[in-house]
């Protein structure tokens, strides 16, 4: 199958859901964990495969478009296309409880909201990743206005407004370098760009990172991204922290790489990914709303992540590279679980963690906070542990300190929560988990335990994926269109 | 005086001038507009300011549109086309975001009677 | 008059601030446009005679860059359904009717009407011979509903027509994408015929024709849709809500 079916099946979904409505809710939901399906069992199909692969548009690269598929972009494909597929499950749950919402329009901007991320990380032209990232942008504005309540619209309104300036750094850079060099070719702009002049090199840096820090949550621009998990549905929130923040990061990271821009920029990235670390750890501990406490944590892990990736050291990468795998599965884990208590409480305070009884649900996300914090037998211990031992070989001592001071922050509030969730003392109320989500909550927990027990099963692809990150020559072949 | 305009460079010169001037004209409506509309047109015209910089970066004195017909044979001696397809796909995005934000802007306005972007701040703790 | 109160300080801070901003980026890109390479648009230029089609930007538009306007056409549709999403429920409810307004201004726009859509039609379907294309001529088409909503507050467009036209001519164009794939064994291939004679034809370029017909139709009824939505919300508030 060609890879470019990533992109055009959700929009060939997308375009007849008007007709999959008509025909009952029954069949659009099923369509669409069939679409999730199709898609997730095509990414394990290329598990195995000679990579990379490619897939033209038109006419041959570089002249022409073409999606490309290598190591690094293998694991995130296999991330993404499993959240999309346990979400889509999850919502069937979600609307046979939420009758009378929209959706048609709901599993329209969620499968576009997939497909745009698939496109970001599989798209060899500078200019058609923009357009993945606009189609990405505006499913995620919508998606946080979802509610149609003042929350949803002020968070929606906010997103819009950080998209926007993001979008108009990220074009105007596209220009530069277009002007600059005449051609929107990733490879060819990796060949070329030590060649700019370097003021105008140090603009178009400057630009990128405006552009894709705002919306990959980096310290300076990442005001607003709380603001928007309080607003909109907890699912919504799962597959903010574990997809779209994960696209931009891939595409920033990515760019970072193939522009060689790592012996310049490396300390700026790691200070500005310690300070996010900090700030939001910090920020964390005294919030009474879940969903921000937890879109806090996000940020800080996208920290310690941004700290990693930006080393150019294999080993951290690597680390880095299955800490967000585990991070990845277990927000989603949380989200997800959260979901069941908010809706049954109808609030997103903090005492809900406390006010319910069941003891799968307990059990499920104490696995979801600790393996977070980094605690054995969790995948997260295993993920924060090979990122120290790649700082240690490197002998970056300050940032192994760093890391585990903060941490002890960390742990402060999961400790508090966990605590909250084991007290018997306050009134609870038992709460039922469908049979769905029994399912899907215990297999991400399974898979989280499963990487912490035997973390060879993930290292093997974070390997590829760090081979593929830190020496793009194959990645760069193909998207010049050499020897096709 | 005439001779004197038709000249690339200073051509250029007053295209790269006059498109940031929007641009920063732009850049300042977004800094101290409150009006959420206001602020939606800011962008706007920051958008515009870049559509003009580049597609005015791309022509040259002698150049003509890259269309052929009866008089013109072949594709000589034109502009480049590819700033002019990737402007007017970004017009259209543009305009797609422009439609979003308005008509969040729309419904926020009939649940809250505001569109003051300062005032929005329900979303804390 | 108080100064203060006009132009309070922080206005003035930031504007003092874009001006130095606009003054150091003009210094910067005086020299940004280069020649060192050959750009990439040169090249489709040279290669543009295989594609038949007169006019370069459509072709680099609808096949050069062809897997652009499939995104650029989500875009607009995801915009769209957002809009409905927002501004739908409350359209709804609502059905009454105001009095016309004046004989003459409902005739008129109506005579209007087809002479509007007819000249969006010859854009689009001239979209490889001369300037236009679907997207350009899709918004004409919609400036036509707009002149009739405006004229006849009353009327009401039929959803199930423009979701069909949306609909089809969507799902057309992602199946051209994959047909290329089995006839040429490369996505958006152009797999119909395209003799390089034929250039400045009506019929010649291949698909890059039927892309823009199929994107104007999509264009067209999509923007008529957003259209509509945010006349009608002006007619609701002062209709229903009195």
């Amino acid at each position: 199958m060609s890879l470019g079916y990533y992109f055009l099946l959700p929009v060939l979904f997308s375009f007849l859901t008007p007709y999959f409505k008509k025909l009952g809710s029954f069949t659009l939901r099923g369509s669409s964990i069939l679409l999730s399906l199709v898609l997730f069992l095509q990414t394990v199909a290329y598990v195995g495969v000679k990579l990379p692969q490619i897939s033209q548009f038109s006419i041959k690269p570089p002249l022409g478009i073409a999606f490309i598929l290598d190591g690094y972009s293998l694991l995130f494909l296999l991330i993404f296309t499993f959240s999309a597929l346990v979400v889509s499950f999850y919502m069937y749950w979600f609307f046979e409880e939420n009758s009378g919402r929209d959706e048609a329009r709901f599993y329209v901007f969620f499968n576009m909201l997939i497909a745009g991320s698939i496109g970001m990380i599989l798209s060899c032209d500078i200019f058609n990743l923009y357009i993945f990232f606009e189609i990405t942008g505006i499913c995620s504005y919508t998606l946080s206005a979802f509610n149609k309540d003042k929350l949803g619209l002020e968070s929606g309104i906010k997103y819009l407004i950080i998209g926007s300036i993001a979008s108009i750094f990220i074009v105007f850079a596209i220009m530069l370098i277009y002007l600059q060099i005449g051609t929107v070719n990733l490879g060819l702009i990796a060949q070329r760009f030590h060649l700019i002049d370097p003021k105008i090199s140090v603009l178009i840096v400057l630009m990128l990172f405006i552009g894709f820090g705002a919306k990959a949550e980096l310290f300076p621009m990442n005001f607003w991204a709380p603001d928007i998990y309080q607003g909109s549905i907890s699912s919504v929130n799962g597959l903010f922290s574990s997809v779209v923040a994960k696209a931009y990061l891939f595409v920033f990271f990515h760019l970072f790489y193939l522009f060689n821009l790592g012996s310049k920029y490396m300390l700026f990235v790691m200070v500005i990914g310690a300070i996010t670390f900090l700030v939001s750890e910090f920020t964390a501990l005294n919030q009474t709303n879940v969903k921000r406490l937890f879109a806090y944590s996000t940020l800080g892990q996208l920290g310690i992540l941004f700290m990693a990736l930006s080393t150019n050291s294999s080993q951290t990468v690597s680390g880095a590279l299955f800490h967000l795998t585990s991070h990845s599965i277990s927000k989603l884990l949380i989200f997800l679980a959260l979901g069941i208590l908010i809706h049954k409480f109808k609030s997103a305070k903090i005492d809900i963690l406390g006010n319910f009884k069941s003891g799968f649900l307990t059990i499920v996300l104490a696995i979801g906070f600790l393996s977070i914090l980094g605690i054995p037998p969790f995948s997260g211990f295993v993920g924060k542990i090979l990122i120290l031992k790649g700082f240690a070989l490197s002998q970056n001592y300050t940032a192994i300190a760093f890391i585990l001071l903060v941490s002890i922050v960390e742990a402060i509030y999961f400790f508090r929560l966990t605590a909250m969730m084991l007290d018997k003392k306050r009134a609870k109320v038992t709460v039922k988990v469908g049979s769905v989500n029994y399912i899907i909550l215990t297999l991400l927990a399974v898979l989280i335990i499963l990487f912490g027990v035997y973390p060879s099963l993930l290292t093997h692809y974070t390997d590829l994926a760090t081979n593929a990150l830190l020496h793009p020559t194959n990645y760069l072949n193909y998207a010049l269109g050499v020897g096709l | 005086m005439l001779d004197f305009f038709n000249n690339t460079q200073t051509i250029h010169m007053i295209i790269i001038i006059g498109s940031m001037a929007l641009f920063f004209i732009g850049f300042y409506g977004i800094a101290t507009q409150k009006n959420l509309v206001k602020v939606l047109v800011s962008f706007d015209i920051m958008e515009s300011a870049l559509f003009l910089f580049f597609i005015g970066l791309h022509y040259q004195v002698g150049l003509v549109a890259p269309i052929v017909d009866k008089n013109l044979k072949t594709f000589t001696s034109m502009v480049d086309p590819v700033p002019q397809a990737m402007i007017l796909t970004t017009i259209v995005i543009g305009l797609a975001v422009l439609a979003l934000g308005l008509s969040f802007g729309i419904e926020y306005y009939k649940l809250t009677g505001r569109n003051d972007i300062s005032k929005m701040n329900e979303l804390r703790d | 008059m108080n100064l203060k109160k006009v132009l309070p300080l922080k206005h003035i801070v930031l504007s003092l601030l874009s001006s130095a901003l606009l003054l150091s980026v003009v210094g910067l890109l005086m020299q940004v446009k280069t020649d060192m390479f050959k750009n990439v648009g040169t090249i489709y230029l040279n290669l543009n005679m295989q594609t038949a089609a007169a006019n370069a930007v459509t072709s680099v538009v609808t096949f050069f860059r062809g897997i652009d306007t499939v995104g650029e056409v989500t875009v607009l549709f995801l915009a769209t359904s957002g809009v409905a999403l927002m501004l739908s429920a409350t359209q709804r409810t609502c059905d009454k009717v105001v009095k016309q307004e004046s004989f003459i201004l409902n005739a008129g726009s109506r005579l209007l009407l087809s002479v509007i859509i007819l000249f969006g039609v010859y854009i689009i379907i001239h979209g490889h011979l001369s300037p236009g294309g679907g997207f350009q001529g899709g918004v004409v088409i919609a400036t036509a509903f707009l002149l009739l909503f405006l004229a006849n507050p009353n009327m009401k467009l039929s959803h199930g027509i423009l979701t069909l036209g949306e609909s089809l001519s969507g799902a057309t164009y992602v199946l051209v994408v994959i047909i290329g794939l089995f006839k040429m064994n490369i996505l958006l291939g152009n797999f119909l015929p395209h003799p390089i004679g034929e250039i400045g034809e009506l019929i010649s370029g291949g698909i890059i024709p039927v892309v823009y017909i199929l994107v104007g139709i999509k264009v067209g009824s999509e923007m008529s849709v957003i259209v509509e939505y945010f006349v009608k919300e002006d007619y609701y508030k002062e209709v229903c809500d009195a």
